[in-house]
């Protein structure tokens, strides 16, 4: 081994830092992208949730104002470009199916959510403890430099 | 039909991704600089402020709309009721979305209306109205939540306000806001300051008094005795003449307490207690030698004296004096140079005045509000109500009432002494309007006579009928004039009538006891009792 003359071993301590300081700093880039997809995510799957809620909303509305009609009413589904009669039994009959099935996937949504909500959570805290690390290396790296 | 329900979501969403971005962004900061942290605070919080403005804004937005679809909604009702009214309209018809054709409108009564999700129902117009007021009532609703959720979130912003500008005036310099800082003056803690002295325990009290007196008998004795006006030589005039200046005193001390607010309680409370401790104020005074106890009071006295001639004479230069005498006992320290031997005798005074606090009359001078300003107690303005006592003298004393002659009644006082004898107890025995066998008019005569004498073997009459007969029989009392004003036992010429006399109690007792009003029995029971 070739002898390492001792003003040099600064240097590579330096230079040994800095490198521990890149790793450091790409690991946390890469938390931090994987934050931020899962914060994405959540924010999807809000938004559809928000949506069926509206749609549920709606057809609670239609529910209740076929059940005020009288038994002989005309009743139309818009279906394409096309308006086609229905009956109002029959119509009553899918509305309610309707309301169910918003309301199933709704809860489907919402366990979602959930899963989405605590992984945000979990990356979070891994991302603020690289953090913390990163910034004791560095005030070590300018204590030393 | 629009979404009816307030995206409630949508804002925290919203604020959430704001927020991790801004948290993001300050990951990225604390890499890149070593970081200050109040000034990223600041930062931070202006973001959150900017988040929750944006929240506001959208929920304003929210708000136009759903009133905009209110106003159509009202706007196609209006159009509803009219349009039955023809059986067919002259219409331009809209064709494409350039064009417009003339055509009619039939089936006026005919409505398709859309209930949500593609779904349709002919309906009259009549009835499509009453779908219309449906709607509108879910859209009162909803506006009534929105605007809800805008006043949660300005309170929001409100708080954000105050920790910005706290923030900012943590940051000095920065901020509109600036954060009072006192320094703590241990110095003044020193000082045997009003609250202290608050906790006005007997022993306080015991310990101050010494010191001022000594004060008082090694600077102000000589004086105070050599500047002795009146040499007053009873006890008992003595003690008198104290009386009366302690409440003059006193008079003046609630004054000063009413005017200086901000110190009142301590010593309200202090009072109180003084008013509780008399005995042990009576102790404390006498806690010195008796002849320096009665140098002091000398010199109280004397003190009072001026002070009731300063008073009398109301020259503010007097008052002015005053204003520097009184002092509260707890400034003595502080201000021994400035106040004089008033000043002293005052606080001295202090405890007597607890004790005397009962027999304040209401000042007739008023003496000036303009007192300590220097003086750091507050008495709450504290109004106490007491009798006047009546100043005693010998003559009255001796003649418990001045009975007044006849023709010179002036006041009901005197109607009372005049035909009344309170201390008879015939009289209070007797019911009201219980006559008894003496005859009236000589009654009435008697009365002058002997309604001077403490308590007459005679018989009395109610005091209502006496009044009555003394205006009838106004001629028979002038006779009686000349002979009442000497309190003799024994009437004279006065009373030319027969005089019944009459064993006052057994007869009284023997006469109102049956006279009494009989007691309720119900009927059955007096029915009960006659048959046994």
């Amino acid at each position: 081994m070739t002898p390492v003359p001792p003003w040099t071993v600064p240097l590579f301590i330096i230079i040994i830092t800095m490198a521990a300081m890149e790793t450091m700093r790409n690991q946390l880039e890469k938390k931090l992208k994987e934050f931020q997809g899962v914060q994405k995510d959540l924010q999807k799957t809000a938004s559809t949730r928000n949506q069926l809620d509206v749609q549920l909303n709606e057809n609670k509305i239609v529910k209740e104002e076929l059940e005020l009609l009288e038994t002989d009413a005309n009743v139309y589904k818009l279906t394409g470009p096309v308006l086609v009669k229905q009956d109002l039994e029959e119509a009553k009959a899918n509305v309610g199916k309707r309301i169910e099935y918003i309301e199933g996937e709704i809860k489907r949504q919402d366990a979602t959510i959930k899963d989405f909500e605590e992984k945000q959570e979990k990356s979070r805290k891994e991302l603020t403890v690289l953090q913390q690390q990163f910034q004791q290396a560095q005030a070590k790296a300018t204590g030393k430099a | 039909m629009p979404s009816s329900s307030p995206s409630l979501f949508n804002f925290p969403c919203r604020l959430t991704e704001r927020l991790t971005t801004g948290f993001v962004l300050w990951v990225n900061k604390v890499m890149a600089e070593a970081g200050r942290p109040l000034q990223e605070e600041v930062v931070n919080i202006g973001r959150l402020r900017e988040a929750q403005d944006e929240a506001i804004e959208a929920c304003k937005t929210k708000i136009k709309q759903w009133k905009q679809f209110k106003s159509d909604y009202n706007a196609v009702q209006d159009r509803l009721r009219t349009l039955p009214d023809r059986i067919s309209y002259d219409i331009m018809v809209p064709y494409g979305s350039l064009a417009f054709m003339p055509g009619h409108l039939v089936h006026t009564n005919e409505v398709l209306v859309l209930l949500g999700d593609n779904w349709f129902v002919e309906r009259s117009a009549k009835q499509a109205c009453e779908i219309i007021d449906r709607r509108r009532k879910r859209i009162d609703n909803t506006l009534k939540d929105l605007k809800k959720e805008l006043g949660l979130l300005e309170s929001r912003v409100g708080y954000t306000e105050e920790l910005q500008d706290a923030a900012k005036a943590s940051i000095v310099g920065q901020g509109e806001v600036m954060e009072i800082r006192e320094e703590y003056v241990p110095e003044r803690d020193d000082k045997p300051t009003k609250r202290i002295s608050r906790v006005k325990k007997p022993s306080d009290r015991v310990v101050k008094r010494p010191a001022v007196k000594k004060e008082l008998t090694e600077d102000d004795i000589p004086v105070s005795l050599l500047s002795q006006q009146k040499p007053i030589q009873t006890e008992e005039a003595i003690w008198a003449r104290l009386d009366t200046l302690e409440r003059l005193e006193e008079e003046e001390d609630e004054m000063n307490r009413l005017w200086s607010s901000e110190e009142g309680e301590e010593d309200e409370e202090g009072y109180q207690e003084d008013d509780e401790d008399d005995g042990e104020d009576d102790s404390d005074i006498n806690f010195t030698d008796d002849d320096i106890a009665a140098q002091i009071r000398k010199a109280e006295m004397s003190r009072r004296f001026e002070y009731d001639s300063a008073h009398r004479s109301a020259e503010s230069d007097a008052l002015q004096e005053k204003k520097k005498s009184v002092r509260w006992k707890d400034q003595q320290n502080s201000e021994t140079t400035e106040s004089t031997e008033e000043g002293h005798r005052t606080s001295e005074i202090k405890p007597h005045d607890g004790k005397t606090v009962a027999n304040i009359p209401y000042p007739k001078h008023v003496p000036s509000y303009e007192y300590d300003e220097d003086s750091d107690v507050s008495s709450p303005a504290r109004i106490v109500f007491h009798h006047t006592p009546l100043p005693i003298t010998e003559d009255d004393q001796v003649n418990e009432r001045n009975v007044p002659s006849p023709g010179t009644v002036t006041s009901p006082a005197d109607i009372y002494n005049l035909y009344c004898q309170p201390e008879s107890p015939s009289l209070h025995t007797l019911p009201e309007g219980q006559v008894n066998s003496v005859p009236k008019v000589p009654a009435v005569e008697d009365k002058p006579t002997s309604g001077i004498k403490p308590k007459s073997i005679l018989k009395k009459t109610s005091s209502r009928e006496e009044v009555v007969e003394v205006v009838q029989n106004n001629v028979n009392r002038e006779e009686a004039e000349p002979q009442k004003p000497p309190p003799l036992p024994a009437p004279k010429s006065a009373f030319s009538g027969e005089v019944l006399e009459k064993d006052a109690h057994p007869t009284v007792n023997s006469n109102v006891t049956p006279e009494l009003p009989p007691k309720k029995v119900s009927r059955f029971k007096a029915a009960r009792q006659k048959h046994r």
